[in-house]
């Protein structure tokens, strides 16, 4: 059974936590994914982005994204993922996912997952800033059901 | 009854709030929740909202919900519009 640890919440984010959250002497293999605020985007200069989510419902469903990854790999699995919300600079870590697992391969097919999967499912919204002082809501992936 | 809709994304510039208060029918469910939001959308004149509401879910604190679930007059819901996390 894998252990799980996610967060959504305006705390910056900590790679030492990360690190802390899936240390595990059973496992050889450890992957770090990072993702910041790109300073542009479509030709216009990005000051930053504002993060909104629903809170309570995107842990859920990050938790669920996690133990679906995970139900396919047989040995110790270890999964942690700190999502921010609020504003952030353009520079500045917007998201950490960290897995460790017996087998490196697992571990980066894992993280490569789990960061599509949360593009797609969970609901967290972008808000981005322009240097020149305009904003606006980015498009995104309907998660309505039919 | 009255049904408190919570707004996320784009929809939270609708309100200083970022929640709506609506009127259903008792017995309403999600599709009749849908209906009504995208009257009072274009109501007050935020049509290009009341499109992106096709393309949104409407959820409670912790699921998805179905356009046939029902509605009580206690719940709170959201309406979210397409996501882009990451």
């Amino acid at each position: 059974m894998a252990r799980i640890t996610v967060s959504v919440n305006s705390q910056k984010l900590s790679i030492q936590e990360a690190v802390s959250a899936i240390s595990d002497s059973g496992c050889g293999g450890q992957v770090f994914f990072c993702g910041t605020v790109r300073s542009h985007n479509k030709g216009r200069q990005v000051e930053g982005i504002f993060y909104d989510a629903h809170t309570s419902l995107a842990e859920k469903v990050l938790s669920d994204i996690c133990e679906s990854v995970s139900s396919g790999c047989s040995g110790a699995v270890n999964i942690y993922v700190a999502h921010r919300t609020g504003y952030v600079a353009a520079g500045d870590a917007s998201i950490i996912i960290a897995v460790s697992s017996e087998h490196r391969a697992d571990a980066f097919k894992m993280a490569r997952e789990i960061i599509e999967e949360i593009k797609a499912k969970v609901p967290v919204w972008k808000r981005e800033h322009y240097t020149d002082g305009q904003s606006r809501w980015l498009e995104g992936s309907s998660i309505r059901e039919f | 009854m009255e049904i408190k809709v919570e707004l996320f994304g784009a929809f939270s510039d609708l309100s200083d709030s970022r929640a709506i208060m609506l009127e259903l029918k008792e017995g309403a469910c999600v599709a009749d929740l849908r209906s009504e939001l995208k009257n009072w959308l274009n109501h007050n004149g935020h049509t290009e909202k009341a499109t992106l509401l096709d393309a949104s879910a409407i959820s409670t604190a912790d699921k998805i919900l179905s356009e046939s679930e029902p509605l009580a007059g206690s719940d709170r819901v959201a309406v979210l519009p397409p996501v882009c996390g990451g």
